[in-house]
């Protein structure tokens, strides 16, 4: 299978502390990608990275042949690669359709002042046709009795569905999730774990961080563990979990723990 | 026609104290914490009368001095591009008492401590109210659809803004820019009404004037600039004409009463209102409603 994405020798130092230190990725199409670690070794630096809010300190990255080491963060959800972010970011003022049109809105040129301003009716005619494909990414993840909602009313696992339809509306390639079922009850889990599977079906490549072992081992093609900064392990998922290193470092002594 | 006759120098108030607030208003719906168009407001009112004395036309009066906002608002937003929230205010306020106390020491160019008098009134009602309407007409197109959302996200996030495709950093110097030359719009406008201009024209007390019709109309959506600006204008002259100097201690509790119980103004509290009637005895249908004037309440 083909590579889309490349991470080449990838550090990010905040002074003295090494939050990222010379990781190397290469991450094949279509895959579901696992990343995983204890606290602070450095999972959601990297995917800051990744995303280009972060900014390196050294390394180089590269999507789908594009090197976009040094392209700003707000071009990248125009070449396919988009994110969601640990903590819930939906506006209370807005319905939940308008958050999730949100996604498509740059994409589109809906935002754009000159076409609000100097045509108004192709701007309208651009509004309505973000406004069905976010009804579709909202049908998708299954919430489409509560488009009209305030999204902050809804229960927790529903507005994380709603950020995920949010980064799918504009049909991105590639999706980083940072923590996607983090204070989620089971049953919220399970369904998200499927949706992503689903996300997979289409080909779209994810790199998921999560700290929910059992739902990473369940559903990753392949884990990557972190710690300190480094990758220490990488594979499928049975064997790196199996890993003594991995079992040293993350786990503990204990074996199987869930953090 | 009496009633307008006797009302007419409220009107014009009115009028400019609208494109007062919408130039604050563009910015903070996006959470920029900007007063740099109350500096821009004394640059338009020196700027227009200035021109105007020279004997220049209105075009040319009001004309330059909105081009100098604009270009001196970008110049602004580049140098105050890493400052955010409180500290941008407090530079953005700075920058506004600096120009006017610039203002005071100009020399003859601006008359000094006196200001210029005299200046040709020539900013009539049919004109005033034209400017307005285009300018409420341009920026209300910027707080719907595509454009509006862009700035909710500006507000909420910058880094979402950023994985969402829009770059903030333009965004907010385009709107520092805009908020900038409408300041200027307004002074230039406001000192062809009233003729004159003193560096008390835009210092510290219009600041106060300016954030209290944004925060008691609401902050939120365009209208609030249009309700704060009659509020300002008209509850100090009614509640002086019946109650004597209990006016001002009135309009200070008004104040207070709105910005601790109606942080969205009031016009957040009349589109709640409109979306909870909506909501219990009509359809059950609130989207495009007044619910997107709301200020989050998170």
């Amino acid at each position: 299978m083909a590579t889309i994405l490349s991470v080449q020798d990838v550090s990010v130092h905040y002074g003295g502390v090494k939050a990222v230190d010379g990781v190397s990725l290469e991450i094949e199409q279509g895959l579901l990608v696992g990343l995983v670690g204890p606290n602070g070794s450095g999972k959601s630096t990297l995917l800051g990275a990744l995303s280009r809010l972060t900014a390196l300190t050294g390394g180089r990255l590269v999507f789908d042949g594009l090197d976009y080491t040094r392209l700003p963060a707000s071009r990248l959800s125009g070449l396919g690669l988009a994110r969601t972010f640990q903590v819930v970011r939906l506006l209370p003022a807005l319905t939940v359709l308008e958050n999730v049109m949100m996604g498509l809105d740059a994409k589109r040129g809906n935002a754009k002042i000159s076409s609000a301003w100097f045509r108004p009716r192709h701007a309208r005619r651009v509004d309505r046709q973000v406004r069905e494909e976010a009804l579709a990414a909202i049908e998708r993840v299954g919430l489409l009795s509560s488009i009209n909602e305030d999204p902050t009313s809804l229960p927790y696992g529903a507005q994380r569905r709603i950020e995920l339809a949010r980064a799918l509306v504009s049909r991105p390639r590639m999706l980083l999730l940072d923590e996607p079922t983090a204070g989620m009850t089971h049953e919220e889990r399970a369904e998200i774990a499927e949706l992503l599977q689903q996300v997979r079906a289409d080909g779209v490549t994810q790199i998921l961080v999560d700290h929910d072992l059992d739902l990473m081992a369940d559903n990753c093609d392949v884990l990557y563990v972190m710690n300190v900064g480094r990758l220490i392990a990488q594979g499928r998922p049975a064997d790196v979990l199996a890993d003594p290193d991995v079992q040293r470092a993350y786990l503990g002594k204990a074996g199987h723990a869930h953090a | 026609m009496q009633w307008y006759d006797a009302n007419l120098v409220q009107l014009q108030s009115v009028m400019v104290y609208i494109l007062l607030g919408l130039s604050l208003q563009v910015v903070l719906r996006a959470g920029i914490f900007s007063m740099a168009s109350i500096g821009f407001f004394g640059v338009g009112a020196y700027g227009a009368a200035i021109l105007a004395n020279d004997g220049h036309n209105v075009v040319i009066s009001v004309g330059v001095p909105v081009v100098v906002g604009f270009v001196g608002g970008a110049l602004l937003a580049l140098v105050v591009v890493k400052l955010r929230g409180l500290y941008l205010g407090l530079v953005t306020l700075a920058f506004t008492l600096i120009l006017s106390v610039l203002e005071g020491n100009g020399g003859e160019l601006t008359g000094g401590a006196i200001g210029l008098h005299g200046i040709p009134q020539l900013a009539p009602m049919p004109l005033l109210v034209s400017v307005v309407l285009v300018v409420i007409l341009l920026v209300s197109q910027l707080q719907r659809g595509g454009v509006g959302r862009s700035l909710d996200i500006l507000r909420l996030n910058e880094d979402l803004a950023r994985s969402l495709g829009f770059d903030p950093i333009r965004r907010r110097n385009l709107l520092m820019s805009l908020s900038s030359g409408l300041g200027a719009l307004a002074g230039s406008l406001h000192v062809l009404c009233v003729s004159y201009v003193s560096p008390g024209t835009a210092d510290f007390g219009l600041v106060v004037v300016g954030l209290t019709l944004i925060v008691v109309g609401g902050m939120n959506s365009w209208v609030g600039a249009i309700v704060g600006a009659v509020f300002v204008v008209w509850l100090p002259v009614t509640m002086g004409s019946t109650i004597g100097p209990w006016g001002n201690l009135i309009f200070g509790a008004a104040v207070v009463l709105v910005a601790t119980f109606a942080p969205d103004g009031i016009v957040g509290i009349v589109s709640r209102l409109v979306a909870f009637i909506r909501k219990t005895w009509l359809t059950g249908e609130v989207y495009g409603s007044g619910r997107r004037l709301s200020w989050p309440r998170s």
